[in-house]
């Protein structure tokens, strides 16, 4: 009785519920920039979290040591990276893949161009950590006995408007049947003359855009630094890989079940053992379900 | 296939080489006119925090150094190496920095990586300080013959911390430490060291994007105050963001990096680090602090803020300067001598009165617990000024 009331705590906790909907939020978007990489280009970026984070600390470097605006920052990191996308479709993994070196030698191409992302953002930006400045944030407020930080509304508002233009843009777009067409059987669009190039270079843009929205928007929580790309980068694909690649919602329910671990993990069993509870619950999602709680629909 | 080879060899030449930016060295070896010191700083890794500005500090000392004509006339070269907090890399930076000719090592990096290099450091036979550490296994034996620490030791942490609970009539604290394994080991001495209190330790990830749930923990335990213990600025701040959402009114405590980092204040959200009171070495009540800072503004600029990392990183060169000037040779057993003969150096950090003083079996400087002055800030996130509640007693 005593285990239950102990159990029921964590789980009636309105705190803890904040906490897994606006780290949810945040896993889902860096899960749904893969998908689009992986929907338009069929291929993983690992790049993701670098360029998250590249967007965030950049913005941060021009609103703390240049005194432009958080608005203005905010833009400069957005189009920083979707550059930084489109120049790693162009430069890194295009040419890799053209030669027809296969899957794994763009993979490895594109872990170097993180780890050079990192570096040269703590070259250029400087190592240490920086605010976070989001663009949009609003002043904390109670609900209940939970207090609502100043980025929890802007992550939901911005992953359910992410979310559900993604769903109309690859649904219900012609550009976006073309681009799920590209992804699902590159050979075959490439023998019907489809625009492959074209498809992947707006796929790259738009998980470009969709991380540095991410990165900026939950900075605001408690900074950022190079540190975070590598560990955001697995965040997301672990959202793909547990919710799927099914549909374009499947990387929220794939967020939302990673920030269920992360919370609930750490409130039963301890922080110390989050890493360890994340490789279980990521080992039991690539043995039992591969393809995610979503998986692709095929028509034989 | 060769142009994807040399794609990636230009890729990894360039990480590599970017990773390998804050190493380098001033050239040749010594000849007998010049002083050499051996800097290891952690300019890249998870130490830069501290690290870049002590090495800041130690390279504008000597810079004074030389222009006031040197160490008995000659002048004081600077090799140095990064090992980026990494115990594997460590040995390697120091054998480097030995090679070239280094007669004396400061290291300004993690203690993981001094712990894993003590018998190397044993074996090269020149002294080695640890200028802004606080581990205090690194000076303690075996193999600590040239070591030598001028932190305030996590003992004496302890001293102050209870002093400080018992001020506010605390008695059981909530000890949330990021779970790191050199985190762990680092503030193993200090919780056995706070006996004084019922302690509660809640371990939370290092690389954590959320700490809501320790945060219940603790708040499901009713602790009477909370410290937070990491010396990673960005766990500290994303717990003092949390505790003051979750738990507003409970005392907050924090170790000696917070301080140190006005840059993590700033990242802070508003108002979250209001009446936190944390570990910090400098006052401007000492008088001897002051013009340390005085020194540094200088160069740094009228917007500079003085902490311990300059102060006793300033402090160890001017011991080394020093012990060179007493033994009146760079031999690294003579020099040691010498540095153990140095007592009563008069620092530049903690309250008026605090000494350093080494000896045979003393290779922690600090003398007393007044090296440590424990701050609070404000609602603008800023440091107020030393704590009103407790202040260290340099007779104590």
């Amino acid at each position: 009785m005593v285990g239950l009331r102990a159990g029921l705590r964590g789980m009636t906790n309105p705190q803890l519920w904040i906490a897994v909907v606006e780290n949810g939020c945040f896993f889902a978007l860096l899960g749904l920039a893969f998908y689009f990489n992986l929907t338009g280009a069929g291929f993983f970026n690992f790049g993701i979290g670098a360029i998250a984070m590249a967007a965030a600390f950049t913005g941060s470097w021009l609103v703390t040591e240049h005194g432009l605006s958080r608005p203005l920052a905010g833009v400069v990191g957005v189009l920083g990276a979707i550059a930084i996308a489109v120049v790693m479709e162009l430069a890194v993994v295009r040419p890799v893949q053209a030669r027809g070196e296969g899957e794994l030698s763009a993979l490895v191409a594109v872990g170097a161009s993180l780890f050079t992302i990192i570096q040269l953002s703590g070259l250029f930006l400087g190592h240490e950590a920086r605010s976070g400045q989001p663009f949009w944030s609003t002043a904390p407020f109670s609900v209940g006995s939970a207090r609502v930080g100043s980025t929890v509304v802007p992550i939901v508002v911005i992953t359910a408007a992410l979310f559900t233009l993604s769903y109309l843009a690859l649904q219900r777009t012609r550009l976006g049947r073309l681009t799920r067409a590209i992804g699902n059987d590159t050979d075959a669009a490439r023998v019907l003359g489809l625009p492959i190039n074209t498809a992947r270079l707006l796929s790259f843009a738009a998980a470009g855009l969709i991380a540095a929205l991410a990165g900026i928007t939950f900075a605001g929580r408690s900074g950022v630094s190079p540190d975070n790309a590598l560990h955001w980068t697995i965040t997301g694909f672990l959202a793909l890989v547990i919710g799927g690649t099914g549909t374009v919602w499947a990387p929220l329910l794939g967020g939302a079940l990673l920030a269920l671990a992360n919370v609930f993990i750490p409130f039963y069993f301890g922080g110390d053992v989050l890493a360890y509870g994340l490789v279980v619950v990521a080992m039991l999602f690539f043995a039992f379900r591969p393809e995610g709680v979503f998986a692709p629909r095929v028509r034989v | 296939m060769t142009r994807f080879r040399a794609t990636i060899a230009g890729l990894l030449t360039l990480t590599v080489g970017t990773a390998l930016t804050g190493c380098g060295s001033s050239g040749d070896d010594d000849n007998g006119d010049t002083v050499v010191i051996g800097l290891v700083c952690d300019t890249t890794g998870p130490g830069a925090g501290y690290a870049t500005p002590a090495c800041t500090a130690t390279k504008e000392t000597i810079d004074q150094v030389n222009a006031d004509g040197g160490i008995d006339g000659k002048k004081v070269k600077v090799v140095q190496g990064n090992d980026e907090s990494d115990p594997t890399k460590t040995p390697t930076v120091i054998q480097k920095l030995v090679s070239q000719g280094a007669d004396a090592l400061l290291m300004l990096t993690s203690s993981a990586g001094v712990l894993q290099a003590k018998s190397l450091i044993e074996r090269t036979k020149i002294p080695v300080f640890m200028p802004v550490a606080a581990n205090p296994q690194v000076t303690e034996p075996p193999s600590n013959t040239y070591l030598y620490q001028l932190g305030t030791p996590t003992s004496d942490w302890a001293t102050v911390y209870c002093a400080a609970f018992d001020s506010l009539g605390a008695k059981k604290v909530a000890f949330l430490q990021d779970s790191s394994p050199s985190q762990v080991q680092f503030n193993k001495g200090l919780i056995d060291s706070l006996d004084c209190v019922d302690l509660d330790v809640v371990n939370g990830a290092i690389d954590a994007t959320d700490l809501s749930a320790e945060v219940a923990k603790i708040k499901n335990a009713g602790p009477d105050a909370v410290l937070v213990a990491t010396q990673n600025a960005n766990f500290d701040v994303l717990a003092q963001n949390t505790l003051h959402q979750q738990l507003p009114g409970v005392p907050r405590f924090t170790e000696l990096l917070l301080s140190s980092l006005p840059s993590a204040w700033a990242q802070a959200q508003p108002g979250a680090l209001e009446g936190l009171v944390g570990l910090a070495g400098t006052t401007d009540t000492n008088t001897r602090t002051v013009e340390v800072a005085q020194f540094f503004a200088e160069t740094e600029g009228a917007d500079f803020r003085v902490n311990n990392f300059w102060t006793q990183s300033y402090d160890a060169v001017q011991i080394l300067k020093q012990a060179i000037e007493e033994s009146g040779t760079t031999d690294g057993e003579k020099l040691n001598a010498a540095i153990q003969e140095v007592t009563g150096f008069v620092a530049s950090s903690g309250y008026p009165g605090f000494t350093l003083s080494f000896g045979d079996d003393k290779h922690l400087g600090a003398d007393g617990i007044c090296g440590l002055v424990l701050v609070e800030w404000d609602k603008d996130n800023q440091v107020a000024g030393p704590w009103s509640g407790y202040e260290p007693d340099c007779a104590a």
